[in-house]
């Protein structure tokens, strides 16, 4: 029910052929000629990446009006309706009163899917980095496509990581509650500290943390050990068991911050993978050229300058499908 | 050789009869002193840990209890949400009658997943949606009742499509 299809392969579909098929579904529920049906088959027809494009949002559709079979269709429409308002105007309020509350508001706060990003406090999407200051001086910048909540209560301050990336500089605190950081896999806890906090949901789940300034003490959610600590200059990767690798950070992890990308010797397809957190849509790299090496210092505001620039430094094309859909190949 | 299926079975028992009374008062709290819900949680929050078969080999069973039990309560929290929006909706036309409980659960379940693919799309374009593709109107007709043109109620539906299939598919 509204997940990937039973038997689907779940590959990646051309935009450019889903939004086709939209076009196509729309144009059908407008018009019902013999015509027009004959015209949309002909398009499904003519490649299987069409009719597979089709065949997913039909199915995706039927299951949206089930809600409607359960009730009545102009019910399940209200209703459906009725909930996403209420949980803007939730959002809208959390905002304008600030960030905080009890402890008790924390655990009673409604709709909230555990690690998930629809309804996070503090949210941005791709190619979007925001800079917050929380109200006992913390200072939290999260980088494009991340999600946080803040809960701060009687004895804790936690700050939740629901996606994405932030990093997170340590405020004093007049009660002096501890600061916590928590994911979906563990928790790290800072002491005095600027550290990095990234949700890594690649060919693996894990997290990864680098520390700027000062030490964190990192615990897996699994792990009853004692914590491990992590210092200025190191990170540590985690997963919900374990202390997975650890080792020094990068010279420059926090380049983010300060709106650069930086890479050196990185294969182009990590390179773009990177790259692509901060720009909507697919940027695809051909086999041939993924090995090619990366160095350089990027201004992420700006990704489509970086594919220009990788264009006159390395052998590569790069081909805009449309906005969203840039593909790199070999010259 | 012991029967691994027992094995299971007896670290179920063990981790409920350590533990049940103590989540109950967990969950308690959490719910502001509501006891019969509580108990009802902890039970689900139970049958997922048997579920998963996880409960040999738990380490630390609290806290791993507690990560169930959140996302159990989480999940009863959102559709206490969506069931009372339901009720809201329904109080307003009176000719329709509400469904049996099985179908009501159903029902919330269903609104549930439709309300985390729908999460995102902008207040318009999702009204105009939902009344093409749930509510079924026809596109001139959603076109008079919110006094705009049938392009923009066309564009608005490839666009709720497309922004469902991105939340299912990437």
């Amino acid at each position: 029910m509204l997940s990937p299809m039973d038997g689907d392969d779940r590959v990646r579909l051309d935009p450019e052929v889903v939004d086709r098929a939209a076009e196509w579904l729309v144009l059908l529920q407008a018009d019902d000629s013999d015509a027009q049906r004959a015209a949309c088959l002909a398009w499904r027809n003519a490649s299987p990446e069409h009719e597979q494009a089709w065949l997913r949002l039909a199915v995706l559709m039927k299951d949206l009006r089930t809600t409607a079979a359960y009730s009545t269709p102009r019910l399940a429409a209200r209703t459906l309706d009725t909930v996403a308002a209420r949980q803007s105007r939730r959002m809208a309020l959390k905002w304008a009163l600030g960030v905080g509350g009890a402890g008790a508001v924390a655990w009673t706060a409604i709709d909230v899917t555990p690690w998930r990003t629809w309804s996070a406090d503090y949210r941005t999407a791709p190619g979007e980095q925001r800079a917050i200051m929380l109200n006992d001086g913390t200072h939290v910048v999260l980088n494009a496509g991340s999600a946080i909540d803040v809960r701060f209560g009687d004895t804790v301050r936690e700050i939740i990581l629901r996606a994405g990336e932030v990093q997170v500089t340590s405020g004093k605190d007049a009660r002096q509650r501890p600061l916590s950081l928590s994911t979906s896999l563990g928790s790290i806890r800072p002491i005095g500290t600027r550290f990095i906090v990234r949700d890594r949901q690649a060919s693996s789940h894990d997290i990864l943390v680098a520390v700027i300034e000062g030490a964190v003490e990192v615990r897996p959610r699994l792990q009853s050990a004692p914590p491990t600590l992590v210092h200025a200059g190191q990170q540590a990767t985690f997963d919900a068991g374990r202390v997975v690798s650890a080792g020094a950070a990068p010279a420059l992890a926090d380049a983010w911050v300060n709106g650069m990308l930086i890479a050196s010797r990185m294969r182009l397809d990590a390179f773009l993978g990177e790259l692509s957190r901060y720009r909507r849509g697919v940027v695809r790299c051909d086999p041939a050229i993924a090995g090619q090496l990366v160095t350089g210092a990027f201004p992420v505001a700006d990704t489509d300058r970086v594919l220009a620039m990788l264009e006159s430094v390395l052998p590569v094309r790069v081909v805009y499908r449309t906005r969203y859909w840039v593909s790199v190949s070999a010259r | 050789m012991p029967n691994p299926e027992f094995a299971s079975r007896d670290a179920v028992h063990t981790l409920y009869r350590d533990h049940h009374g103590w989540l109950v008062q967990l969950l308690r709290r959490k719910l502001r002193g509501n006891l019969d819900n509580a108990a009802d949680l902890a039970h689900d929050t139970f049958e997922r840990v048997m579920k998963a078969n996880l409960a040999p080999v738990l380490q630390e069973p609290r806290g791993f209890l507690t990560t169930v039990a959140t996302n159990v309560l989480r999940t009863h929290l959102r559709r206490n949400m969506i069931e009372q929006a339901y009720l809201d909706v329904l109080a307003m036309q009176p000719d329709v009658h509400a469904p049996s409980p099985e179908t009501q659960a159903l029902l919330i379940e269903a609104l549930d997943a439709a309300c985390r693919v729908l999460d995102g799309l902008p207040p318009r374009t999702r009204r105009i949606f939902l009344m093409g593709q749930v509510e079924g109107l026809p596109y001139k007709q959603i076109a008079e009742e919110l006094d705009v043109s049938v392009n923009i109620v066309q564009k608005a539906i490839v666009k709720g499509i497309r922004h469902c299939y991105a939340a299912v598919y990437g």
